[in-house]
């Protein structure tokens, strides 16, 4: 059965629907540090991007190994139970998925934490 | 009435939006501004007007699916949702709750979340269908008369068809059933779980002819298996699988691998075994067998009663009147392709009270509902209907906890995976994960009609 583009966004909206009001918190989260270093970049503090981005990548890759630890927990199931290239690709693709959205998400904030409020 | 022309796609995607027309409102900037969500929005240009009286007789899942994709395609219809049940049960989450994986709370939702503002829904049941009058008569008495009947009433439970069998008794005396309330399953999983622990006699049953979700059955009977296999009691039950019939599977290369798995697992097989009595104070059960009555103690037993149309459907002139679908549960008569009745032509059906050679699936219905859907659209346009089921039902085929086949095939019998990188014939992580995480989202997406 073949699944439309619509069709896919619809199940997403679905599998999303329980964690609005969480996702709407982180959005506004980023948003907020955002705005905020875009502030302090007009006060003349340089943000420091550069500095904060290899505490971003460690983040990342620990939040790659954790989610592929995680995705089995979270199933019920056992490194026992992968059986074959599609379950480890699919659980690769998992924590790597996890760890480039916790990279991301990550990065502003500890970039905001190494900014001065001005110059 | 408007006459507008739609193109001559019948039955696509969610939206009613071709291939070609998605591209062209991609590549005209319509996201950009309406935002991604347009997408997912109804289409109010695009619907039918009509002043047509729809009645949808039963707010199952594909009751619901159809008033949300009717509301959206028509404009003006008068189109009314009867069934009394204010609770929304997903269904095929009942074998995980009955197995210990989830807790019923997520299976538990609310109708009126999913029935569309411009439907009414009356709070009755139907009693009695008269199709050559254009009218039902409800369990209140009211008297609705329609210019299209959506048959979506569901089935009934024939426990009573098992001499002794209360569906009172599930979750006591060693009986479960996964096919009933949140409520059983929750005393199902109790008496797998007490079963596990103390050891004894295991029978798994399976109802004869068409029931829903045929897989259920098997998968009780291979995750309680494996439950005991992880807690160390494996050596301490004896379990065996009754079939009425000599399979196990309507998809062979399927049934050939559960032939194979069920003895690898030490799973006994005993052909052609209908369970017809239960003496729950002795833990006994009753089984017909071409051999004779055949009585076997159990210590569990997982009950699958006969599964037939409710009384009001089976009992009136929509039913079949002769053949097998007639004599296995007096279904829903109707064309197994276009869904359509046929003998009223403007009576459609979806979903388990249809009698078409396969599939009382969740799956079944989010193949058939949009097939019955656009072929009564066309009717009230009076245009020729072409949208055709091909029997398409999937089955994610659990095999133990973590592991599971998706299994999906249409009439032909013929396997049809959707995602051609997924064998449907090995046991999978990936398959689990969609059942455990994914189905229950694509599902709810089903009612609001958006797949």
């Amino acid at each position: 059965m073949a699944f439309s583009l619509a069709g896919i966004f619809a199940v997403l909206l679905e599998l999303i629907r329980p964690w609005w009001l969480w996702l709407a918190i982180l959005v506004a989260i980023e948003i907020l540090v955002l705005g905020t270093l875009l502030l302090r970049r007009r006060r003349g503090a340089a943000p420091g991007w550069r500095r904060a981005r290899p505490m971003a990548l460690a983040v990342g890759v620990t939040g790659a190994v954790a989610g592929c630890v995680f995705a089995l927990w979270l199933t019920q199931a056992g490194f026992d139970d992968l059986a074959g290239w599609l379950d480890f690709v699919s659980l690769i693709a998992v924590g790597l998925g996890v760890g480039v959205g916790l990279a991301i998400l990550t990065w502003p904030v500890l970039t905001l934490l190494r900014t001065p409020r001005a110059s | 009435m408007s006459n507008r022309t739609n193109g001559d796609k019948a039955c696509s995607d969610t939206l009613g939006l071709s291939r070609r027309e998605l591209l062209q409102a991609l590549g005209g900037g319509a996201i950009a501004a309406a935002g991604a969500g347009g997408l997912l929005l109804p289409s109010p240009a695009r619907a039918y007007r009509t002043n047509a009286r729809i009645v949808i007789a039963g707010a199952g899942a594909a009751g619901l699916a159809a008033a949300n994709r009717l509301s959206r395609a028509l404009e003006g219809a008068h189109i009314t949702l009867i069934d009394r049940r204010k609770r929304h049960v997903y269904q095929p989450g009942l074998t995980m709750i009955a197995t210990g994986i989830w807790q019923p709370g997520k299976i538990i939702d609310e109708n009126r979340r999913y029935v569309p503002r411009n439907v009414e829904w009356v709070d009755a049941m139907v009693a009695e269908f008269d199709p050559d009058a254009d009218r039902l008569v409800t369990d209140q008495g009211q008297v609705i008369d329609y210019d299209y009947l959506l048959v979506t009433t569901g089935l009934h439970l024939d426990f009573a068809a098992i001499e002794g069998m209360d569906p009172a008794l599930i979750g006591r005396e060693g009986i479960g059933c996964v096919y009933d309330t949140p409520e059983h399953a929750v005393g199902t999983w109790q008496m797998i779980d007490q079963f596990i622990n103390a050891g004894g006699q295991g029978l798994f049953t399976r109802g004869p002819g068409g029931i829903k979700c045929a897989g259920a059955p098997l998968k009780v009977a291979m995750l309680a298996e494996d439950l005991a296999s992880r807690r160390g009691r494996r050596e301490a039950l004896q379990l065996s699988y009754n079939a009425p019939s000599d399979g196990l599977f309507s998809q062979p290369q399927i049934d050939g691998f559960l032939r194979e798995e069920f003895p690898a697992r030490d799973i006994a097989i005993n052909w052609h075994h209908r369970l017809v009595g239960i003496e729950p104070e002795r833990r006994r059960a009753s089984f017909q067998t071409p051999q004779g009555m055949a009585r076997l103690d159990y210590d569990f037993i997982h009950v699958v009663p006969p599964m037939r149309a409710p009384d009001a459907l089976g009992d009136s002139a929509l039913a079949w009147q002769t053949g097998p679908f007639a004599e296995d549960g007096n279904w829903l008569e109707v064309d197994r392709h276009s869904m359509r009745h046929t003998r009223y032509p403007n009576v459609f059906g979806a979903g388990d009270c249809v009698g078409t050679p396969i599939g009382k699936t969740a799956a079944s219905v989010k193949a058939q509902v949009p097939v019955a859907v656009a072929n009564l659209v066309d009717t009230i346009r009076g245009r020729e209907s072409g949208a055709a089921y091909n029997g398409y039902t999937s089955c994610p085929l659990i095999t133990r906890r973590g592991r599971a086949m998706l299994v999906e095939f249409d009439y032909s019998l013929a396997m049809v995976p959707s995602f051609t990188f997924i064998d449907p014939y090995r046991e999978h992580w990936v398959p689990w994960v969609l059942k455990e995480q994914m189905l229950q989202a694509a599902y709810n997406a089903m009612l609001r009609g958006r797949i």
